[in-house]
């Protein structure tokens, strides 16, 4: 019943009987019009575009009316949003998306969810947001269930004007897309790439060896001693590791670990200063859920909290 | 102001002074381009800066001048340090005072990291210059709460990255000035010499057109020809790997942002013989075939070539869009991270196509074409 395309009619349902403006969170509505919206209206993308409202009710209207199969919204504020000039700033976005995740325990298909990788999704994002917190003392970070994953949005006034290379270092290191260089591993991105390690290493299986092109014995290799290298990465030691693999092994072995670290975050979202996004509290029609603003992360489901009425009536 | 730093920021009064300004310092900046001294004053060093201006912003004059001006005022830190610092009662409180405002450096105060040797720290935003030069990246630093803790020589060089990029900034403003200067221009021409001298060193050293060969390929291009899946597919051929053949096979020296293939080649048939093919095998071994489920990419290809959309380009299209260059290796990494496997000569490129530059060179020696 779940996770099913929202027909026409349900669209209706949904932006008839129970989306309110008040669904759009604040960052929203204070900026209305420094953003530029854009709609899918048929499931073939967000054609029309350039789009900009002068109050919530003229917005409110256009959402009721026109009933979209997706709505979006800049992360940018604009001068002239309708003509996407005279960019100001934009919000520092991350794209977690559980359909896309390189790793998973679950046995879902690639491009499908479930309950399993959203929760996996979920502490991705929330370690995202503490390395944003702890190492970078950013505040201001809000959370969007995005239908089949999450958003990060931060609004801090340190990252607003970051250019899109400064965004694209920004994510190497919250992501853990670079291989750490120093021996002694000390230091706050090794210890963030020996943390993400832990979390990765014992989801290798044979599909990862597919996936990321390592031999087999070197899979079975690692799963056997995986306690003891574990507990070495828990000392912040790579030691067990360089003692069951030769040089060359563990060194693709931190590339493998690099590679899934990279493909947690949509990377082209984050660079994109000029980013269209979901936006909060629509309608996901893909797969009937609400794109819902998330104020508590760690007790949110989407199971419970996303799912429109209509789908509980189905 | 800074002791250690050469500019002033007043742009106007610079200008307005040069006809008054005694032709000894044109001399000192003449020979600090021709590399006679390594050591220059003040007004020489802005002298330089302006003469770059009028090459433009991002010309390779530009880029040497900024070299010069960065090692001028490296040389002038080591100096301060050893004279003035070292003698302080307070050596790192000297120290921090010596680099504002450039950098607003503090003491860490914190055992820690001063165990650590990393006595100085700064608001993460700080190293921003750093980052934007791509000299470092935020991982190579030791950052918590909201600060990037130093040592004296990381200290250091953020502080040459933040003056290098003011300096930067300097000749951006100077070149959208008229200025009409003999001396300045002089002084123009003697970076041009010397930068035509560098890129005939770096063409000599990155070869001319010549067939391709597979073998010296990086490994993220050996894995675009051997086909992907569906989620890397389009990157892999449509971007990379036709940057990658087009540039390795037509102009692997280019350096410029706007070039095009016909700047290059006189017959197209270079491209339809030599890098189509390539490009039309690895679609047809990618998982479904890319241009039998995408026939549009077929023409997206052309069109990252430069010849607008088309299946049948002419030279005479080739200004039709931008002819893409090659990703650099970070990009790819964060792009299409299944694409990145990197090998032992990898870990000192930057893109692939450096790389295959490297090993046609390796492997032809001085007389690789």
């Amino acid at each position: 019943m779940l996770l099913r395309e929202a027909t026409p009619e349900e669209r209706k349902l949904y932006y008839f009987e129970e989306w309110k403006a008040s669904y759009l969170p604040d960052y929203i509505t204070k900026s209305l019009t420094m953003r530029e919206f854009a709609f899918d209206y048929n499931g073939e993308g967000p054609k029309d575009r350039y789009r900009n409202f002068v109050t919530l009710t003229q917005f409110e209207g256009h959402m009721v009316s026109s009933q979209p199969y997706a709505a979006y919204s800049s992360v940018a504020f604009y001068r002239e949003p309708q003509k996407r000039s005279g960019w100001l700033s934009a919000e520092l976005v991350f794209d977690i998306d559980a359909k896309d995740l390189p790793v998973r325990s679950c046995k879902c298909r690639k491009g499908d969810v479930c309950e399993v990788c959203m929760e996996e999704a979920k502490e991705f994002v929330l370690s995202i947001s503490d390395t944003l917190r702890d190492v970078f003392s950013l505040k201001d970070i809000k959370f969007v269930y995005s239908g089949r994953g999450y958003h990060i949005r931060v609004f801090d006034e340190e990252v607003l004007t970051l250019s899109s290379q400064e965004r694209a270092e920004l994510l190497d290191y919250v992501a853990g897309n670079v291989v750490p260089e120093r021996e002694n591993l000390k230091g706050h991105y090794p210890e963030l790439f020996i943390k993400k390690a832990i979390k990765i290493l014992p989801l290798f299986t044979a599909d990862v060896r597919k996936e990321f092109d390592q031999p087999t014995i070197r899979v079975h290799r690692l799963l056997k001693y995986l306690p003891d290298v574990l507990e070495d990465l828990e000392n912040d030691s790579f030691r067990k590791l360089r003692e069951i693999l030769s040089n060359k092994t563990y060194l693709s072995l931190l590339e493998t670990i690099r590679e899934v670290n990279a493909g947690m975050v949509d990377a082209r979202v984050t660079v994109d200063v000029k980013r269209i996004l979901r936006l909060p509290g629509s309608l996901h029609s893909k797969v009937s859920m609400i794109c819902t603003p998330v104020k508590n992360l760690e007790s949110f489901d989407p199971f419970r909290d996303a799912v429109p009425k209509f789908v509980m009536e189905r | 102001m800074s002791p250690l730093s050469p500019l002033n920021g007043n742009i106007k009064k610079n200008i307005a002074e040069l006809e008054d300004l005694s032709e000894r310092y044109f001399l000192e900046a003449e020979e600090m381009i021709r590399g006679e001294i390594r050591k220059a004053g003040d007004i020489a060093l802005n002298l330089i800066l302006i003469a770059a201006s009028l090459k433009g912003s991002s010309s390779f004059e530009s880029r040497i001048t900024i070299d010069i001006f960065r090692e001028a005022v490296s040389k002038r830190v080591g100096e301060y340090i050893q004279k003035e610092v070292k003698i302080s009662p307070y050596p790192d409180v000297a120290f921090c005072i010596a680099l504002e405002p450039e950098l607003k450096l503090k003491l860490s105060d914190d055992t820690f990291f001063e165990k650590e040797g990393l006595r100085f720290r700064v608001k993460w935003r700080e190293v921003l210059p750093s980052i934007k030069s791509k000299k470092r990246k935020f991982t190579d630093f030791y950052i918590e709460k909201g600060f990037v803790y130093l040592d004296e020589r990381e200290a250091i060089e953020l502080y040459l990255d933040r003056l290098s990029e003011k300096a930067r900034e300097l000749v951006e403003s100077y070149s959208k000035l008229d200025i009409k200067h003999h001396r300045i221009e002089g002084l123009a021409q003697v970076l041009t010499k010397l930068s035509d001298t560098r890129t005939e060193r770096i063409v000599g050293l990155q070869g001319k057109q010549a067939p391709l060969k597979e073998e010296h390929f990086p490994p993220c291009i050996k894995l675009c020809i051997s086909g992907m899946g569906s989620g890397a597919r389009n990157y892999a051929i449509t971007v990379l790997l036709t940057a990658f053949l087009s540039y390795a096979r037509i102009a692997p020296s280019s350096n410029t942002k706007d070039a095009r293939i016909s700047d290059f080649i006189d017959d197209v048939a270079v491209v339809q013989n030599e890098i189509i093919p390539i490009i039309e095998a690895a679609a047809e071994r990618c998982s479904p075939p890319l241009f039998e489920d995408q026939p549009m990419e077929r023409q997206n290809v052309y069109y990252h070539l430069g010849f607008g959309l088309t299946s049948n380009p002419t030279l005479e299209d080739a200004q039709k869009s931008s002819w893409y260059f090659v990703p650099n290796c970070d990009k790819i990494r964060r792009e299409a991270p299944s694409l990145c496997r990197p090998e032992k000569l990898c870990r000192n490129v930057k893109n692939p196509l450096t790389y295959y530059i490297r090993k046609r060179f390796q492997e032809g020696g001085k007389n690789a074409p």
